[in-house]
């Protein structure tokens, strides 16, 4: 375990990491920090300090790639599949394997050269493609400045390698209950930044001879989105100490409707300055409804939680409770 | 509440019918329909045709251009446009003859009525609004822009901001700060100025949709005649105020039709997405029906008192605080059932930066996506925050003791 001293010197680093203006990639801007030994001495602690804070700075580093990769390579136990590029829901269209060809239709953070690319077909199967067999777009997207890009392209059967079965399955649920994970602290690092920050302004901001935060219909606003934030955090904390599903599902729809809760508040105590551009926090809104639509929005999940509950027809445990 | 119409107010419901089946193309399907410099391109001429027409300013005196009816006919002619999906005016219109136009009918000496009205009808000239300030926002009776006298002048200095279509502005009316030591509300003038003008200088604010739609307007030295102050000197907070409450009650009659409008479009969505049979999703689209129903009645309610009283009921802030709740409600909905498509921009964006988007408008996500980003969330803060509405609800309807931190 990490002790606090070296927590916040890695907190210090990540945070420049994560803010410096440099066209390096993140992946090699980590590795001179040492970043594989960190994550490999405690990674629950280096992945949740990274994507925390990750949120709390409004990066669009694409930190989540690689780790969707090396969840899938470590749950197949295919070690190539460390380097390849995980294509995620597309709002176009599914991909599909059918009569001897793979249609892809996939949106992916960073695009892929010829390392593998690994998209779900069917709603089931796992197909692998090289990434130079398919077309990369970029797409106009309402964050703007987390690159997203469609993947699209037919391929040859003969040229996929198909993961079919329980192995698929079992290994695309360990994906997304890490990537559920590692999106949960960042959407928690946006709700407690975004929370904080309008703390700070209504504090400053006068109006009526006043800082408009001694009006308790504002401190009202705040004091909500913390109720949710910290709550967010916690179960947060919990999904990665726990590393299951169940955990990491409750923490990503907790922690998508805090993100949400938290800018909707904080932007009533911005008042007008927060529908400009030159304020911040444009940036934290539209980045929070991006990463809640990653991996299951938090309506969608919160159903998902719904129908565990009553098919199981008993509460699972969380932590010690 | 009375709902019924008089017979003038129907023959005149009857005119507008036939100048619209007249004018509009037989396929209209609304100003959604078209995209960008189209829309803008066609609003303006639509504008053209309706000041021709005569249906521009109807209520003003027929010296200065209008057509002397009354607030009814105004009602019948807004419902009739908003039935037919066609708008009033540009957007800057706005401020131009509802906000500024009706000012001046008010209140304008005969010599700026008649120098003004004609040529805002005729589109000759575009005034915008100079209310807010930095540091003069929910607390608007703090403006600073400070004017002194000097001779037959008023010389200003400072800034305003906020100011909606900016850049289309041929001229600006402003608040400024007369007198200093008087009571915070009643060292306020209201004034006129040309742009351009030595001195003032107009700036786009980027908004969050990265649409220049609001500017910042910045004073030094700027002179204004004595002729050019609206209202008397130093009472400028009421003849604002009157102006104000001309922003609420047309829309009483014509909020609930463009919001019954937009809410069938989210329906649509909701069957094209195969959500229409989701208990959820029927369960939210059934609270948003019931909502737009209430805002229909409320309506009537406002526009009853604005008809026998000539004034505003207590519904007026009730009204605010309604829709504007009521259309993040909305856009949230839509947006959710968007789905993995809300993150990606594509097809037309919203003429306006304010409700509904136009009627006709294609499901396309950067019209939900902008109206969820700009015009939903700015309702609660434009033109009154709906804390400071549900301050004059407590305070001023329900008589509740005051906040005893505010000032006044």
């Amino acid at each position: 375990m990490m002790d606090n001293d070296t927590l916040d010197m890695l907190r210090t680093s990540l945070r420049h990491v994560l803010t410096e203006a440099t066209n390096v990639p993140l992946a090699d801007r980590l590795g001179e920090l040492g970043w594989d030994e960190v994550v490999a001495d405690d990674p629950v602690t280096a992945l949740h300090t990274l994507f925390t804070l990750k949120g709390d700075t409004v990066s669009s580093a694409d930190a989540l790639g690689p780790r969707l990769a090396a969840a899938l390579a470590d749950a197949l136990g295919d070690p190539q599949l460390t380097t390849a590029t995980v294509g995620m829901e597309s709002p176009f269209g599914p991909s599909s394997l059918t009569d001897g060809s793979l249609t892809v239709d996939a949106v992916v953070f960073t695009p892929p050269s010829d390392n593998p690319v690994v998209v779900r077909v069917d709603g089931e199967h796992l197909a692998v493609v090289v990434g130079s067999a398919l077309t990369c777009t970029r797409l106009t997207t309402t964050d703007g400045e987390l690159a997203q890009f469609r993947l699209t392209g037919t391929v040859p059967a003969s040229q996929v390698q198909c993961i079919e079965g329980a192995t698929a399955s079992i290994a695309w649920s360990a994906m997304v209950t890490h990537g559920r994970w590692l999106l949960a602290c960042e959407l928690v690092g946006i709700a407690q930044h975004v929370t904080d920050s309008a703390a700070q302004y209504t504090g400053e901001r006068i109006q009526y001879g006043k800082p408009i935060g001694t009006f308790q219909a504002l401190q009202h606003r705040i004091a909500t989105a913390h109720v949710l934030v910290v709550g967010a955090a916690r179960l947060a904390e919990h999904a990665g100490h726990s590393g299951d599903e169940w955990s990491a599902l409750v923490a990503k729809a907790v922690a998508g409707q805090a993100a949400e809760t938290a800018c909707t508040q904080a932007q009533q105590c911005y008042g007008a300055i927060g529908f400009t551009w030159e304020h911040e926090f444009h940036h934290y809104l539209r980045r929070t409804y991006v990463l809640d639509r990653l991996l299951g929005d938090w309506r969608s999940l919160e159903r998902e939680i719904g129908n565990e509950l009553m098919n199981s027809r008993h509460v699972p445990k969380i932590g010690m409770l | 509440m009375d709902l019924s119409y008089s017979p003038e107010a129907e023959a005149y419901r009857a005119k507008v019918r036939a100048f619209l089946a007249a004018n509009l193309p037989a396929d209209w399907q609304g100003l959604g329909a078209l995209a960008g410099d189209e829309a803008e391109e066609w609003a303006d001429r639509w504008r053209d045709v309706m000041a021709k027409n005569g249906f521009l300013g109807i209520t003003w005196p027929k010296e200065y251009g209008g057509q002397g009816l009354t607030k009814l006919e105004q009602v019948v002619l807004g419902e009739e446009l908003a039935r037919a999906r066609v708008p009033q005016y540009r957007a800057v219109d706005t401020t131009n003859i509802k906000m500024l136009g009706n000012t001046l009918v008010k209140w304008g000496t005969e010599e700026q009525k008649q120098k003004y009205l004609p040529r805002i009808l005729s589109g000759e000239d575009t005034w915008v609004q100079g209310y807010s300030e930095p540091e003069a926002g929910s607390d608007l009776a703090s403006v600073h822009l400070k004017a002194e006298l000097d001779g037959d002048e008023w010389v200003l200095n400072g800034q305003k901001i906020w100011t909606s279509r900016g850049m289309e502005g041929t001229a600006i009316f402003l608040l400024a700060r007369t007198d200093k030591t008087a009571a915070k509300h009643r060292g306020i003038t209201f004034m006129l100025c040309s742009i351009p003008t030595p001195g003032l200088e107009v700036r786009p604010i980027r908004t969050l949709t990265g649409v220049e739609e609001f500017c910042e307007v910045f004073l030094t030295d700027v002179r204004i005649p004595v002729a050019n102050v609206v209202g008397p000197v130093n009472e400028g907070w009421k003849v604002a105020n009157s102006l104000l409450g001309l922003e609420r009650g047309e829309e009483a009659a014509t909020n609930p039709i463009y919001f019954k409008a937009e809410l069938e479009r989210v329906i649509q969505l909701a069957r094209d997405k195969g959500r229409i049979n989701d208990p959820i999703i029927r369960d939210r689209l059934a609270w948003c029906h019931m909502k737009v129903e209430m805002m229909r009645f409320l309506g009537y309610r406002i526009l009853t008192a604005v008809l026998r009283d000539g004034a505003l009921g207590p519904e007026a802030s009730i009204s605010k605080l309604f829709w504007s709740e009521y259309h993040q409600v909305l856009a949230d909905l839509a947006m959710e059932l968007l789905g993995p498509e809300a993150t990606v921009r594509e097809g037309r964006r919203p003429y306006k930066h304010y409700r509904a988007d136009e009627p006709g408008a294609a499901n396309s996500s950067n019209s939900w996506i902008d109206v969820f980003l700009m015009n939903a969330r700015s309702g609660t803060v434009y033109a009154g925050t709906s804390e400071i509405q549900r301050n004059i609800l407590a305070e001023n309807i329900l008589g509740l003791p005051k906040e005893p931190q505010t000032n006044s």
